[in-house]
């Protein structure tokens, strides 16, 4: 009974991304992230393909997150869930594991282009894993701000200064401005530790403890804002709205 | 407490945020078996914050909340099995049909009334594969409604249901409620709407400012605060008089017989007090203020 409802609640959101037409803005980026890769061509793909699923799998999975959350404000449509016997963490989860999964359709639409069309070489199972864990990470972190803030406008910012934060210094890094050793204090950042995972997609040379330490993290980390934060405020913070 | 009590609620106390004053003031009500609660009065007196509390939306709250005896804490989301709640503005996917919204709901409940029944009683049987964001303000108040019912619940939690409905359709959804408690069910019932009550409710409590300052029958209540009181309009030189008479021993009263029988009446009003009267009177403010 309790599998049956949760797998209905979880076609039903999936249902509701495709009516809200979130899988389909998802998809059209992905389209457009390959139309890019076709016109930068073979060589440079390989280069830009890792920065084109960073960016999908970390801002879009916040941005989607938002959407569904500031949809669920602007509808009065949690309250109605919660007198339902489908509990929140589960409500909580789902969400999730949506925002997983529009986050695998971009991963596996560009890995299939890169490797097909342009004949990139590439770990494509690595990717539908690590975006896996990043979207999730990334998912968690865009429904903590969404809590925080009043609408979505107020994500967008806050998403801006996040990248702006843990983004640029991993980019000047890549650009060699800093020196290697910084690589180890960089790793603290969500952002840094996502980038790395991905590339090893197409360098395949990172080291073992980086790759380790830096899935430990992210799921660390949005574990614990998952347990600590979203879980015990979502329904209080949607009913006193 | 028998086991004909549904709800009991002891002392409850609410503040919204650590700090701030309580918005519900230590109350005291309980709730039977198949009667219809009503929770009145003026706006912002902490209805809708009570009705939360007990749909389990609002927690950490001092006081008692007893469902059939036990702590409402103490139940499992098998609680919701048990209750419908009919919310006091709009809770739907705008971009879902009327009916998808209905199946998305209630397919997360194991008891399942059929859905097209319920739409075609509102008058939105019609309209079940249009958006609901295409709908009026009160298509998505019926809606509501169905939607509470869509468990076939035992108790049923109504926030000013009949809001923005015409008159045709609010008596549609009082018919409904009244069956409702016939087949067996519990309601409480949140409105300021004094009409609704006359025709619903068995026994209200007035809320004011977060406590609870009377509760009772609305005969009771009539008895109480009422001024039993006729009123003749007569004819009178090609204008309108008025005479006022207590109702007791009206039969023996000389002054009202003269008149009847010496004029030309055109309407008699008991001059009961209205219940609208009686909620101005206890919590001190106008009912459309
Ligand atoms: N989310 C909230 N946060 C803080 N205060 C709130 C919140 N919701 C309601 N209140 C306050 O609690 C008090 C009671 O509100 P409540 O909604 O229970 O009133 P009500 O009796 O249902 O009124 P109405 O007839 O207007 O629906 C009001 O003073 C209101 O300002
Ligand atoms: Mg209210």
């Amino acid at each position: 009974m309790f599998v049956a409802k949760t797998l209905w609640f979880f076609t039903q959101e999936m249902r509701r991304m495709y009516k809200y037409k979130i899988l389909q803005i998802s998809l059209f980026l992905a389209l457009l992230w390959c139309a890019l890769l076709f016109f930068i061509g073979a060589e440079g793909a390989a280069q830009f393909l890792p920065l084109f699923l960073f960016i999908d799998a970390s801002v879009m999975s916040m941005m989607m997150m938002g959407a569904i959350l500031f949809y669920e404000r602007q509808e009065n449509t949690l309250k109605p869930l919660l007198v339902t016997p489908i509990g929140v963490t589960q409500l909580i989860l789902v969400r999730i594991v949506v925002g997983i999964l529009i986050a695998l359709q971009s991963v596996i639409i560009l890995g299939l282009f890169a490797r097909f069309v342009l004949g990139v070489e590439l770990m494509l199972m690595w990717w539908v894993f690590v975006v896996s864990v990043i979207a999730f990470a990334h998912g968690v972190l865009g429904f903590v701000i969404s809590l925080l803030v009043k609408d979505f406008n107020g994500l967008l910012v806050n998403i801006i200064v996040y990248m702006f934060v843990f983004g640029f210094p991993s980019i000047f890094f890549a650009l060699g401005m800093f020196s290697p050793v910084w690589e180890n204090i960089l790793l603290f950042s969500p952002t840094h530790g996502a980038f790395v995972l991905i590339e090893h997609g197409i360098s395949r040379g990172t080291s073992t403890w980086v790759i380790v330490f830096a899935l430990t993290y992210l799921i660390g980390l949005s574990g614990f804002f998952l347990v600590r934060f979203i879980i015990p405020r979502y329904a209080l913070i949607g009913v006193k709205e | 407490m028998t086991q004909d009590t549904v709800f009991e609620i002891k002392h409850l106390t609410f503040s919204y945020k650590k700090g701030q004053p309580d918005v519900v003031k230590g109350i005291d009500f309980h709730i039977k078996k198949g009667e219809i609660f009503g929770l009145l009065g003026p706006s912002g007196a902490g209805k809708s914050t009570t009705q939360k509390i007990l749909t389990k939306l609002l927690t950490g709250y001092e006081g008692e909340v007893l469902y059939y005896g036990k702590p409402l804490d103490s139940y499992s989301n098998a609680y919701f099995e048990e209750v419908g709640v009919g919310f006091e503005l709009p809770v739907h996917f705008q971009k879902l049909t009327a009916l998808e919204n209905m199946r998305f709901f209630q397919n997360l409940y194991q008891t399942q009334a059929p859905i097209e029944p319920l739409l075609e009683r509102v008058g939105l049987l019609e309209d079940k594969d249009k958006l609901v964001g295409s709908f009026s303000k009160g298509m998505k108040m019926r809606l509501n409604f169905v939607r509470a019912l869509l468990n076939q619940p035992k108790v049923l939690f109504l926030d000013e249901v009949t809001n923005g409905l015409d008159p045709t359709n609010a008596r549609i959804l009082k018919d409904m409620i009244l069956e409702f408690k016939q087949a067996g069910g519990t309601v409480l019932l949140t409105t300021h709407l004094m009409h609704d009550v006359e025709a619903l409710c068995d026994r209200v409590a007035f809320i004011k400012d977060g406590q609870i300052v009377e509760t009772d029958t609305p005969r009771a209540l009539k008895l109480k605060y009422g001024q039993r009181r006729v009123t003749v309009e007569h004819y009178v030189n090609g204008g309108t008089a008025q005479a006022h008479f207590d109702l007791d021993n009206i039969g023996k009263n000389p002054k009202f017989l003269e008149l009847l029988n010496t004029q030309t009446i055109e309407t008699i009003h008991t001059g009961e007090t209205s219940l609208e009267d009686i909620f101005i009177h206890i919590t001190g403010r106008d009912v459309r203020g």
